[in-house]
C-alpha cells in the first residue's frame, strides 16, 4: 500500500471512528445516527460479504439442499467474488432469516397454516389456465345460453349411473 | 340432450329454479361429455337448478378463488361454478381433476411446519364470506412470505377483496 492510499484510508477511518464515538456518546441527531449506522453496516458487510451454504443452512435451520435450492432460484443471492464456489450474501441471508423466523412463528397457528396450504394446493391444481380463461369469459360477459337438462336427459342419466349396463349417449 | 333455454329462471312449484349459464369454454366441455361423467353432470346441474348453492359443493381457497365453488362429479370429474346471484349460477368448468404437487410442501418441510391432515374441511359453497377463519393480515403475510420462498408459484394478483 502506498503512503498516499494509506493516508486516504486512515483519513476515512478516523472520520468514521469519530462519528461512531459521537453516536456511542449519544451526541448525534437522528440523521447523523442513520449515517453512523450506515458506516457500521458497510463495515460489517466488508468484514464477511458471504457465508457458505453449510453455514447459511445452520443459521436458517434448514437443510443444505434447501439453501442450494433457494440460492438457485434467487431467494438467496450468490456472493460475488467468493472464495468458495457456493456462498450466499450476508444481506440476502439476513432478509431470508427474518422471513423464515416469521413464517415459523405463523406456521404454529394451525388454521393459518392449513388455509395457506390449501390455498397453494388450489392455485396449483388450477394453474393450467382453464379456470383463468373461464373467469375471464365471465368477467367479459362471454357466456353461452342457459343450459338446462331435459326430463329425457335426467332419465337417461339416472339409468346410466344406476348400473354398469348403462349405454353411452352422444 | 340438454338444451339451451331462456327465461326459465324463477319458481317451479315450491322449488327454486336457478339459471345455470355456462361460459363458452364450459359449453364446449359440456358438449364433449360422454357416459357417466355426462350423466353425473346432468344430475348435478338439475340439482343446482332446484337447490342453488346448497347443491354446488364447497368453495375453493385462496387469492381469486374463494368465490369459486367445486362439486365432485363422477370419478375425478369436477364442476366449478360461480354464483352471480342466488338464482343465477355460471358454470365455469367441467373437467377432470388432477392433483398437482403442493408448491408449499418443500417449504413447509424445510421450516418444520406440519401439513394439514385429511380430510380437508372447506367452507360450503353457500358460505357468504368464503374467507379464511383467521386474521386476514396474518394470512397475507404468511402467504406472501411463502410465495417469496417459492418463486415458481406466481401469486395471481396481490389484491384481494377480504371482507372480514
Amino acid at each position: 500500500m502506498s503512503v498516499a492510499s494509506e493516508y486516504e484510508q486512515a483519513e476515512r477511518v478516523v472520520a468514521d471512528v469519530a462519528l461512531l464515538r459521537d453516536m456511542a456518546a449519544g451526541r448525534l441527531d437522528s440523521e447523523r445516527v442513520r449515517e453512523a449506522a450506515g458506516i457500521l453496516l458497510e463495515h460489517k458487510r466488508s468484514e464477511m460479504p458471504g457465508v457458505s451454504v453449510a453455514v447459511a443452512a445452520r443459521l436458517l435451520g434448514v437443510s443444505r439442499t434447501t439453501v442450494e435450492a433457494w440460492r438457485s432460484s434467487g431467494v438467496l443471492s450468490p456472493a460475488a467474488q467468493s472464495r468458495r464456489r457456493h456462498e450466499v450474501t450476508i444481506d440476502s441471508l439476513v432478509r431470508v432469516h427474518a422471513l423464515v423466523d416469521e413464517l415459523r412463528r405463523l406456521g404454529r397457528i394451525r388454521e393459518l397454516r392449513d388455509y395457506i396450504w390449501w390455498s397453494g394446493q388450489d392455485a396449483a391444481d388450477y394453474a393450467d389456465g382453464k379456470l383463468a380463461q373461464a373467469l375471464a369469459e365471465l368477467r367479459a360477459g362471454e357466456l353461452a345460453e342457459e343450459y338446462a337438462p331435459s326430463e329425457e336427459d335426467l332419465r337417461w342419466a339416472r339409468r346410466e349411473l344406476a348400473g354398469p349396463a348403462g349405454g353411452e349417449q352422444s | 340432450m340438454g338444451t339451451p333455454r331462456a327465461g326459465r329462471t324463477g319458481r317451479r312449484g315450491a322449488e327454486l329454479t336457478v339459471a345455470t349459464v355456462p361460459t363458452r369454454l364450459a359449453a364446449r366441455q359440456i358438449a364433449a361429455l360422454r357416459g357417466k361423467p355426462r350423466a353425473s353432470f346432468l344430475l348435478a346441474v338439475d340439482d343446482i337448478r332446484r337447490r342453488g348453492c346448497a347443491a354446488a359443493g364447497v368453495r375453493l381457497t385462496g387469492v381469486g378463488l374463494s368465490a369459486v365453488c367445486r362439486l365432485d362429479l363422477y370419478g375425478a370429474w369436477r364442476l366449478l361454478t360461480v354464483f352471480e346471484a342466488a338464482d343465477r349460477c355460471v358454470l365455469l368448468l367441467v373437467a377432470e381433476h388432477t392433483r398437482s404437487e403442493n408448491p408449499y410442501r418443500l417449504i413447509y418441510a424445510a421450516l418444520g411446519i406440519s401439513e394439514p391432515g385429511e380430510p380437508r374441511t372447506k367452507p360450503a359453497c353457500c358460505d357468504p364470506e368464503g374467507q379464511p377463519p383467521v386474521d386476514p393480515d396474518l394470512a397475507s403475510r404468511l402467504e406472501e412470505g411463502l410465495a417469496e420462498l417459492a418463486p415458481p408459484l406466481a401469486a395471481p394478483g396481490k389484491a384481494r377483496g377480504r371482507r372480514r
